[in-house]
């Protein structure tokens, strides 16, 4: 058990190898196996995992620590991982979320089904490295590995758009992570001129202290990779796109795990490696969000396509998560993470259910449906649990992470938490007005009364999120207690050295830190 | 022959790679080129074989030799692709040939 | 009492729903309906052992409290699944319970229509849930737990107003109601942010806590009359003016009527649109400290009671008068407890909770028995044809029209009389010297005199005169699409007991319930104030002072309030049963057209909204977010980087890509001649 990390990482990708191998038939047993083998290799990180741990951000504050061990000798590269507890959440959330798809795509994917399921689970490994790996350089590689199997999933099993949408999601996430390689490099070479020694460890680079010109650029070039990612407003035009061409199991995916990446990379690098930077950032970076989320919003609401209308809902969402990784306090961090967690649950069951209903219509206009609840109760019923998960709804695992993170962000940024919070009326508005066209009114189309209800296999796959959308509505301390400590000292990082800096007298920061 | 210096030898082996570049960067019939590139790795020969004398070495000789052969094959190589464009053509002038037009 | 049975209160009826939704289409009316009202008896049982323990420990017990488990644990925000039962939430508890145990029985025999016959188990389901939302609400211990019963009512009323979810102006209904709630619930998040931070290290959530911490430290929010209380004050009450339908947010009341009567009686007039008032109520120490908050309150409060009482007068549609009236109804509270009269204001919660129940109830027994008509054109004369359930109705105007004796009579007049005594320096929206106190009393006795003539007017065109209903039945206002399984045109009688006894028990709440808390001048032993004293200690940290008037005013002034509400009634009278010929001709002389039209088409606030807030943002995102910053800026951005890169290349291409590979060699050779050059140049 020395190894789990790395065995639960790289088993998707044994799997992938069995896939591409395997004859079609056998792909779908092969794929599902494996993610089930990796759900359930992961189900002890829960257990390992002690949250208890004291002291700073360091190597014994993360856990399971494989390695190092050498890699790439000369720049110091290493192949090391271990966890903290918001990646632990996040691994859990991509192992679940995983079967999940491949029992989803059964249905929906009909060609070429084992070069599907290669890349689903190829997809896993790059995911689940990216949250494990502790050097930067290894970040990066996979980084990179979950950009190709993603191309291939839009590109190749997508709609009839399916080739721009790939080449466009491809060159916005690729720009940010060039960017974002340039200044890994650069890190390397501050930490070796301060400190005499290559590392690409992300705890080494946490010590390397730069001017603060230098931090803001640098701090830039992550922001960016990341902000594309998350998506933030303005660069988030990809996601639509992306999300209406891909394949049901495949924008599950893209907004169940592989958003939070973005996150994710702001709350291990891009904020604690840069301070004084994301201080003064904070500002701008909050009103993004902000606008973010009143603009996702409207944007959601007129649209005609239920898809475009979740992928709208979540540039709406990620702007809350946003919000409350700048507040800079434990509540708003904390809720941030826990709305993490909360979008790919439903966002990602959202998803499932607009493919329920586009393999039994061929259709994902709005004004094709209506009237849904008088012929599949069952999938009316999930629908309008999903949907009030996702407007946060107290008692629903929304309302936890939403409070949270504005609750937290009012103290530091409260014009943009104001602009944010009005998410509130609005993520009604649409979701509500949505659920009102889909599964209320006269059910007038002939196609639509003759729909069959959830099946068991959609119920089978849909039970969890749900149980899980609960569950961490009525329980969330299980949840939060894994991660606040881990968030406490990541905001010990980027707080005390502000401080520290602030006693110095230094120039003060553009844009105005608080 | 003793009494050639170094710099005769490289002027000559200069005038002579000039030569062959000007061929192959202007004749248009492909045999015509392929002869400029024999000009030009002859005077490479005689670029090694003045710096093997005049240094006292035997690499340059050495080289001089590898060359020759590299050239031989070159040729033989050379004139079939040449063979196989007058198949296709029915002509050797380069002009006829731009399929890595982008 | 064990405090722990306090949990129950409210796992009660959550059992009940989830209960029923296992059953699901296995239950029948009877057995779902059973199921509901049992539970909520249970709990309407262990509330009033509540209500007596708190009771008759004389205040010696201030209040029970039970502790579940911890719910969220994250830096400042330390809250726990807890509940507090004090004087104020066990009388709220009896109330929710107890008229919801009676509704629950009587929706029983009212959703008996065979078209539903498949989803009253889901009508059932969601009335439990409610009552648990509900019940969280009022004994959440802290902030957040009152957060989820505040959206978890509001969920239930979504569901249940578009419980005929086939016809979309029912399912619309039920999504405006739930948006605009939202929209108070946005001001009602800020205000908790802002009280939250402003506490610093003493944040806390909990009622408890707050109250001594704000009592000991009121510095902390900028002390008595501080912009910090007062912003936070205000925007608490704006989530009280979404919930409890107030100015300017009031819009979604009247079109929740589309759900089924009961719903109505329930949610819509006797409990959830008070928890406006309960909250200011629970929160008295600090709304007792931002006067000029106060001021709003009281001066929307007595607003919203003169507006909705104008649009009131002319609807034609029984629940819609009804629901125009719990909304002006509603305002009388807020004037209540805005000018600090806390008691007052809840006592007219309670009161009304059973009048207004009654009323509600006894219109629903109405529409039941004219086959789902609503328009009270095509009624008349119904109280010899249903003589319990116009006889009950009779007692609930008595009530609501302030007769002297009734419940009504009773905290109506407390509050205007409060009004017209209270402090002006508690009221300071225009200054301390400002008589607001006498101003809100005048639109508050006018209002009063406009309740009695438009709850006349219902009643006697209901009841009195001739039957106009006729055998051609319109299903204008109708019901869902489905065909009624009862025949049409059938003479309206009186409905069964399982609806009238909760009308009979209603009928004597709505009369004695002012056996209460009796004013001043009458002297029973007991019962005179006992309501007040009862819930004095938890108002105690908010000090009122009610001496702006001399108190010699008190009854001559209720006198005049009172011969104004009985010329009301006998204007109305005159109008609609003595000489109901004249109507259109007194109307169209005594009334200017643009009034009446104005007040008919309910002063045009809906279209107002539609026109200047609803149409403007749809219109901008589609137009402008999406169609041009989305699709023209930041794609253009993109997509014109892409192609200017393309044009590049072509032009490149067409200079040097010729295909000749004797030209790449050149530009190669003139390459490393340049580097050649290059470097022996710079050596």
């Amino acid at each position: 058990m020395d190894h789990l990390l790395t065995i639960v990482t790289f088993l998707p990708l044994l799997g992938a190898v069995a896939c591409f191998l395997s004859p079609e038939g056998t792909a779908k047993a092969v794929a599902l196996v494996t993610a089930l083998l990796t759900f359930a290799a992961s189900i002890p990180l829960w257990f390992l995992y002690d949250p208890a741990a004291k002291g700073p951000l360091s190597w014994e504050t993360f856990q399971l620590v494989e390695g190092p061990y050498p890699w790439i000798e000369d720049l110091g590269i290493t192949y090391t991982v271990g966890i903290d507890g918001i990646a632990l959440l996040l691994v859990l959330l991509t192992t679940m979320l995983t079967p999940v798809v491949i029992v989803a795509s059964t249905s929906s994917v009909h060609k070429k089904v084992g070069q599907y399921m290669g890349f689903m689970l190829m997809l896993e490994t790059g995911m689940l490295g990216s949250f494990v790996a502790l050097d930067t350089f290894l970040f990066y590689v996979f980084w990179e590995l979950m950009l190709i199997p993603m191309y291939f999933i839009i590109g190749l099993w997508g709609g009839p758009n399916r080739i721009y949408a790939a080449m466009k999601f491809f060159i916005f996430t690729l720009v940010g992570s060039l960017l974002m390689l340039v200044a890994i490099l650069s890190m390397f070479v501050f930490h070796h001129q301060q400190l005499g020694f290559w590392s690409a460890s992300v705890l080494d680079l946490y010590n390397v202290a730069l001017p603060y010109r230098t931090e803001l650029w640098l701090f830039a070039a992550f922001a960016v990779a990341f902000a594309i990612k998350v998506p933030m407003f303005p660069v988030h035009t990809w996601l639509p796109d992306a999300h209406v061409q891909a394949p049901t199991g495949g924008s599950v995916i893209l907004a169940g795990v592989l958003l939070k990446l973005g996150t994710f990379g702001f709350l291990r690098y891009a904020m604690p490696l840069f301070p004084q930077a994301t201080h003064a950032m904070g500002p701008l970076i909050a009103g993004l969000a902000a606008v973010g989320i009143v603009y996702g919003a409207l944007v959601a609401m007129v649209q005609d396509d239920v898809k475009k209308l979740v992928a709208y809902s979540s540039v709406s969402h990620m702007g809350v998560v946003m919000l409350g990784l700048f507040a800079f306090n434990v509540e708003g961090v904390s809720g941030s993470v826990y709305q993490m967690l909360n979008h790919g649950l439903s966002t990602g069951a959202l998803f499932l259910l607009v493919g329920v209903i586009y393999e039994r219509r061929h259709t994902r206009l709005i004004s094709e449906y209506g009237g849904l609840a008088t012929s599949v109760p069952k999938f009316s019923f999930v629908l309008l649990l999903v949907t009030f998960s996702s407007i946060g709804l107290p008692g629903l695992n929304g309302f936890i992470g939403e409070a949270l993170s504005l609750l937290g962000s009012f103290d530091t940024h409260p014009v943009a938490t104001v602009v944010g919070t009005s998410g509130v009326i609005f993520g009604a508005v649409y979701m509500l007005w949505m659920v009102q066209r889909v599964v209320f009114g006269p059910l007038t189309i002939q196609a639509n009364k003759e729909m069959p209800d959830l099946t068991l296999r959609e119920v089978g796959y849909l039970a969890p999120l749900l149980v899980l959308i609960v569950l961490m509505g009525v329980a969330p301390t299980p949840f939060l207690a894994k991660m606040e400590p881990s968030v406490e000292r990541v905001l010990v990082k980027i707080n005390a050295e502000v401080d520290l800096l602030a006693e110095r007298q230094q120039p003060t920061p553009v844009g105005g830190a608080r | 022959m003793d009494q050639v210096g170094l710099y005769p030898v490289l002027f000559t082996s200069a005038v002579l790679f000039t030569i062959g570049a000007v061929g192959v960067l202007t004749r248009r019939n492909a045999l015509i080129v392929l002869m400029s590139i024999e000009l030009m790795l002859n005077a490479v020969n005689l670029a090694f074989v003045g710096f093997a004398r005049h240094l006292g070495q035997v690499d340059g000789h050495v080289f001089a030799v590898f060359v020759m052969a590299v050239a031989a094959a070159e040729a033989a190589v050379g004139l079939a692709l040449v063979l196989l464009l007058f198949r296709h053509k029915a002509t050797v002038d380069l002009e006829n040939f731009t399929l890595l037009k982008g | 009492m064990n405090p722990a049975l306090l949990g129950l209160v409210p796992a009660f009826p959550l059992f009940g729903a989830i209960l029923i939704a296992l059953l699901n289409r296995k239950a029948s009316r009877v057995v779902a309906g059973g199921i509901a009202t049992l539970m909520v008896s249970m709990s309407a049982a262990l509330s009033f052992w509540t209500l007596a323990t708190l009771w008759s420990s004389h205040g010696a017990l201030e209040s029970l409290h039970h502790r579940l488990y911890e719910w969220i644990s994250v830096g400042g925000v330390q809250v726990d699944i807890a509940f507090l039962a004090d004087p104020l939430t066990a009388v709220m508890m009896c109330v929710v319970t107890g008229v919801g145990a009676l509704i629950h029985l009587y929706s029983v025999g009212y959703m008996d229509d065979p078209a539903d016959a498949q989803s009253t188990w889901r009508f059932f389901a969601y009335l439990n849930l409610f009552v648990f939302a509900m019940l969280l609400l009022i004994m959440g211990d802290n902030f957040l737990l009152m957060f989820v019963g505040w959206e978890g009512v509001g969920l239930c009323s979504y569901l249940l107003i578009g419980f005929w979810y086939k016809n979309t102006d029912f399912a619309k209904a039920g999504k405006k109601a739930f948006i605009t709630n939202r929209v108070g619930d946005f001001s009602f998040l800020i205000g908790l942010f802002m009280l939250f931070w402003a506490l610093g290290d003493q944040a806390t959530l909990s009622f408890v806590e707050l109250k001594g911490t704000l009592v000991a430290q009121p510095e902390l929010v900028g002390g008595h009359g501080g912009t910090l209380v007062t912003a936070i004050a205000l925007l608490l009450f704006g989530g009280a003016t979404g919930k409890s339908a107030q100015i300017p947010l009031f819009v979604w009341l009247p079109d929740a009527m589309a759900g089924p009567t009961p719903v109505s009686a329930l949610i819509h007039a006797a409990t959830m649109v008070t928890s406006g008032i309960y909250m200011i109520s629970r929160l008295s120490f600090l709304f007792a400290m931002a006067p000029v908050a106060m001021g709003v309150i009281a001066t929307v409060g007595a607003l919203t009671a003169l507006f909705a009482a104008t649009i009131a007068m002319t609807q034609t549609d029984i629940k819609k008068v009804l629901a125009y009236s719990t909304v002006s109804q509603l305002g009388y509270m807020f004037l209540g407890v805005g000018v600090g009269a806390f008691t007052a204001g809840f006592f007219h919660v309670v009161t009304h909770a059973f009048f207004k129940a009654l009323l509600f109830l006894g219109a629903g027994a109405v529409i039941h028995a004219m086959h789902h008509e609503q328009d009270m054109r095509k009624m008349g004369g119904l109280l010899s044809k249903m003589k319990i359930t116009g006889g009950t109705m009779l007692v609930a105007w008595l009530a609501i029209i302030g007769f002297p004796g009734t419940s009504g009579f009773f905290s109506k007049d407390e509050i205007l009389w409060l009004t017209f005594a209270a402090d002006p320096a508690q009221l300071a929206l225009f200054g301390p010297e400002f008589p607001l106190p006498k101003l809100l009393w005048i639109i508050g006795a006018i209002t009063a005199a406009m309740t009695a003539f438009y709850m006349s007017r219902l009643v006697f065109m209901t009841f009195f005169g001739a039957h106009r209903g006729g055998h051609g039945h319109d299903d204008g206002h109708g019901h869902h699409d489905d065909a009624h399984g009862h025949g049409h045109g059938h003479t309206p009688h009186e409905v069964s007991p399982l609806m009238w006894a909760p009308l009979a028990v209603l009928a004597l709440l709505s009369l004695g319930g002012g056996l209460l808390n009796l004013p001043h001048w009458i002297h029973v032993e007991g019962l005179t104030g006992a309501l007040h004293h009862f819930l004095e200690p938890v108002f105690a940290a908010a000090p009122m002072s009610f001496d702006g008037a001399d108190s010699s005013l008190e009854l001559p002034l209720m006198g005049l309030t009172l011969l104004m509400i009985l010329t009301s009634v006998f204007i109305a009278w005159y109008l609609y049963v003595r000489n109901p010929g004249d109507l259109v001709q007194t109307k169209d002389e005594l009334v200017p057209d643009l009034l009446y039209r104005g007040s008919l088409h309910k002063w045009w606030v809906d279209e107002l909204y539609e026109a200047t807030l609803i149409k403007p943002i749809v219109l901008v995102s589609r137009q402008v977010l999406w169609a041009v910053v989305d699709a023209e800026l930041v794609d253009g951005a993109v997509n014109g980087a892409a192609k200017a890169m393309r044009r590049i290349s072509e032009v490149y291409g067409e200079l040097a890509q010729t295909g000749r590979v004797q030209t790449y060699a050149m530009v190669l050779a003139a390459g490393t001649a340049v580097i050649v050059f290059a470097f022996a140049v710079g050596g």
